[in-house]
């Protein structure tokens, strides 16, 4: 069942938040809403569970209007930060009681509890209390009591943040091959942009309760459509420069420090200031002096084991991230002069 | 639908502020403003025409004082050594936060006579050693009850805050070259003082509302409290005006002091870092005896009550006058056969006004904690707000407002619940946030998502949660109302006596042994609840005290 959002407004502590949002959710799709802390993201994800009122607008799951249906009658299932297990049940009793609410009969609730815990892998614990788990089972469990009610929509809160980096890897594929197997709309957020980009069918990036761009994975690390979503999404040098006017597609010369460069516009630019968009690790560095590059200083080399990070300051002041892979090409001592290049395929020209 | 539903809290919270406003608020208001009389019979021109009461003020100000530094003195070095230190007996020092639940001032009161009164035993066995000691009314005793009722409130108020000290702090003053003594003093010390003076201000305003032991022991010092108490129920005609002003300086008395005791309390929230706490350093030979005897002798002291308590139920007694040494089960007969009225009102009232506070209170702060709305701020500050009134004067409250009227209570047993709810209503709810406020609203919220209406879900995952807090709370609700005195002895009428009220007037006509045997109930009727909750059900009573 799709989940689509109209024209919605939102307040929250007297401010509103969200303003005029509109977005289509794809059924079955696993949708992530990615932003920093304070963006409008949970708020966003609050309203369509019905936690948050919505100030005007309309929220429909599959066609069916919900804007002011309460949470308890909207059929979701929600996955917590702080895994919200209710601590005087046991396992059992916590993944039986939306089951339990729903008046199904004891041996169904039996059997479906069951599959849903061996599903996370969890079949043996039934018996324990929350406080007997790890933070991974924990949200195993959240899981599997979202998931067992077969509910229209999932929606996820920010569920691997309280976890350890390798157990938020293991429950981040539990998450996605559940959700792929039943195929049950899902919204997660996250301010993760590396989760976002490895579990998500589609991503809307946030900021200031606004949706700045929405797309596939690729789609928002390869075209931002805004230096915002750039910065988020690949913490890309940002650096402004000048521009003529060009159509959307287009790519062509801009001119950074007095030295001219080849850059694609993703969107039809006006001429004037404009921001180049280049990621650390689509820059190269070349001997001092090659043609078609940019003068520039090592001022700080970092070796991180895979690829090695620069910081190159150009003549006039401006410091860049450079990624190269490790091996051949880390062979520049800092103080070295060096050239930058630009792939024009891969560096982006948005409007300021 | 969405607005719908929320109104549901709304609406509990408008009732809930209504109950308030007819219960606590319009009965505060009569007081306030019965001081001002009619016409030229103003309480405040007759406050400032008759010097006695200028001296009560003066001396419920100095009685104040004194103990306030007496509980300090007491308090805060065991609480110290308690914390820090390890010593011999440590560990009976444990029971003392039990003590002042144990032990109500009633009792307290009497006891203390029954060892050093002019009929005591104590007295007489000095006496007939040719050892004369000043008499025990008075000051000497006001100032030596009152301290060993009250020091417990320093102790657990400072013993929190040392255990809460992150040592940490202390350690890096020391490798900053400071001496352990001195770091101790400029770092521990001002972290630890505002919970020390928060609790020394506690005893002040408790000192300042306090009736059974000023009334039973101080005769010869007029105190607000009693000089309120005589003008509600002064024999030949009670004087309403005079009963409210003199209730309303009690009261700005201790706004005052619980105004100065909020400024203290908010300029130390620096001070909430946990951290690490210390640990107990051994104290062996000379130092560690010498602690250790002081400390058991402290917990042996205040545990007399309970002894004598039960040497004067068994002592055989003609009139007044105690056969100390001579034994007999007469006063328990005689309670069990003829007059067992006092024990079963106790037990009724106490019994419903427990499940009616502890409902309220529950309710409330879930209101207050977790469906804040535009009632829910005016509810926090007015179920705080008895912590202000001492029992004297909610009594006084009650009877001015439900005397007559729209709702004629006196004469009932309601008013007497009523009176012992009100009182208790505070500690209800701090004891119900407190545990609300460890529930992530997340869990409500998982419940809500997975198909449970919100009131469902107060019921299926809220009140499972909150259960162990409000048993706690429940026992503590039982055993600080079945002793309750200075409000339930305003409201009462004849026949409806309690416990504490019946002790009260054996106490006034100087039958000792009557009133312990009545005491020895009251104090079995405290006990077993405690131990069956704390031992059977482990239910932490002090978790959320303090």
């Amino acid at each position: 069942m799709g989940i689509a959002i109209e024209n919605l407004a939102v307040a929250y502590g007297g401010q509103r938040v969200i303003d005029g949002l509109e977005l289509t959710i794809e059924p079955g799709s696993f949708f992530t809403l990615l932003g920093p802390s304070g963006c409008g993201k949970t708020t966003l994800l609050r309203t369509i569970a019905g936690f948050v009122p919505a100030e005007r607008g309309h929220l429909r799951f599959g066609g069916t209007e919900v804007t002011h249906l309460p949470p308890h009658k909207r059929d979701i299932g929600m996955v917590f930060q702080d895994y919200a297990l209710f601590p005087d049940k046991t396992v059992f009793d916590n993944v039986a009681y939306g089951l339990r609410a729903r008046k199904q009969a004891e041996g169904v609730i039996k059997s479906k509890v069951q599959a849903a815990l061996e599903r996370v892998g969890l079949g043996h614990l039934g018996q324990r209390h929350p406080a007997a788990l790890s933070g991974g089972q924990r949200q195993r469990v959240a899981l599997a009591r979202a998931l067992v009610i077969q509910p229209q929509v999932l929606l996820m809160d920010e569920p691997l943040s309280n976890l350890d980096a390798k157990l938020r890897l293991q429950v981040r594929e539990t998450i996605v091959e559940l959700q792929r197997e039943a195929k049950i709309t899902t919204v997660f957020v996250t301010h993760d942009r590396e989760e976002a980009l490895a579990m998500s069918d589609r991503i809307g990036v946030m900021n200031q309760g606004r949706l700045e761009q929405v797309g596939t994975a690729a789609q928002i690390y390869r075209e931002p459509r805004t230096s915002y979503v750039a910065d988020f999404v690949g913490g890309a040098n940002l650096v402004e420069v000048e521009t003529m006017a060009r159509q959307a597609g287009e790519t062509g010369p801009v001119v950074l420090d007095g030295t001219a460069i080849a850059a694609r516009a993703p969107a039809a630019l006006a001429a004037g200031r404009a921001t180049l968009v280049a990621r650390p690790e689509d820059i190269l560095l070349a001997e001092p002096g090659t043609a078609g590059t940019l003068p520039g200083r090592i001022a700080h080399r970092q070796y991180l084991g895979g690829k090695t990070s620069y910081k190159v300051v150009l003549d006039s002041g401006r410091v860049l991230a450079v990624d190269l892979q490790s091996g051949a090409h880390d062979r520049f001592e800092p103080g070295a002069k060096v050239g930058l290049g630009f792939d024009p395929a891969r560096t982006l020209v948005l409007a300021s | 639908m969405s607005r719908q539903f929320r109104s549901v809290w709304f609406w509990f919270s408008a009732l809930a502020l209504g109950i308030l406003a007819v219960f606590l608020l319009y009965p505060l208001l009569r007081v306030l403003t019965g001081s001002l009389g009619s016409g030229s019979h103003s309480g405040w021109a007759l406050l400032a025409a008759d010097p006695k009461y200028f001296a009560a003020i003066l001396n419920t100000i100095v009685l104040g004082v004194a103990v306030t530094l007496t509980t300090t003195l007491i308090g805060v070095p065991l609480a110290y050594f308690t914390a820090r230190f390890e010593f011999p007996g440590k560990s009976i020092v444990a029971v003392l936060p039990l003590i002042t639940l144990v032990i109500p001032e009633v009792i307290a009161a009497q006891t203390w006579l029954m060892m050093l009164g002019n009929n005591g035993f104590i007295t007489r066995y000095l006496g007939a050693r040719g050892i004369d000691i000043p008499s025990f009314y008075g000051w000497p005793g006001l100032i030596t009850v009152m301290t060993f009722t009250y020091y417990t409130y320093i102790y657990i108020g400072t013993l929190a805050a040392i255990r809460g000290f992150d040592v940490q702090l202390e350690e890096a003053a020391q490798s900053l070259g400071t001496s352990p003594a001195r770091s101790r003093l400029r770092v521990m010390l001002p972290v630890v003082l505002p919970s020390v003076l928060a609790s020394a201000l506690l005893v002040f305003t408790l000192v300042v509302g306090n009736f059974a032991t000023a009334t039973i022991l101080g005769s010869r010092v007029p105190l607000l409290s009693v000089l309120t108490y005589q003008a509600a129920v002064a024999e030949g005609g009670s004087d309403p005006v005079m009963q409210s002003t003199l209730a309303t300086v009690s009261i700005a008395l201790v706004m005052i002091v619980l105004f100065v005791q909020r400024w203290i309390v908010s300029r130390g929230r620096h001070e909430v870092t946990q951290g690490r706490g210390a640990r107990a350093e051994r104290l062996r030979g000379l130092p560690g005896l010498f602690i250790g005897l002081l400390a058991g002798l402290l917990v042996v002291v205040s545990l007399l009550p309970l002894g004598s308590i039960v040497i004067g139920a068994f002592t055989v007694s003609r009139g007044p006058v105690m056969r100390w040494g001579e034994w007999t089960t007469a006063h328990v007969e005689r309670l069990v056969r003829i007059a067992p009225d006092p024990v079963l009102n106790t037990l009724a009232y106490s019994a419903v006004a427990t499940v009616i506070g502890i409902t309220f209170s529950a309710l409330v702060s879930y209101l207050i904690v977790k469906k804040r709305n535009i009632l829910t701020p005016a509810l926090d500050y007015l179920t705080a707000l008895p912590l202000a009134l001492s029992g004297t004067i909610i009594g006084l409250g009650l009877v001015m407002s439900f005397n007559t009227g729209f709702l004629p209570l006196t004469g009932t047993a309601s008013i007497i619940v009523l009176a012992y709810v009100v009182r208790r209503l505070p500690f209800g709810i701090r004891n119900s946030s407190s545990t609300l406020y460890n529930i992530p609203n997340s869990i409500e919220e998982a419940s809500v998502s997975l198909g449970v209406p919100p009131v469902a879900t107060f019921f299926k995952v809220v009140l499972p949660l909150m259960l162990p807090a409000v048993a706690a709370a429940a026992v503590l609700t039982w055993t600080t109302t079945v002793a309750e005195l200075s409000a339930s002895i305003i409201v009462y009428s004849g026949g409806r006596e309690t416990m504490p009220i019946q002790i009260y007037k054996l106490i006034d006509s100087n039958l000792m042994a009557s009133a312990s045997a009545y005491g020895l109930v009251l104090v079995a009727v405290i006990l077993i609840p405690i131990i069956v909750a704390t031992r059977v059900f482990k239910i932490d009573l002090f978790s959320s005290k303090a």
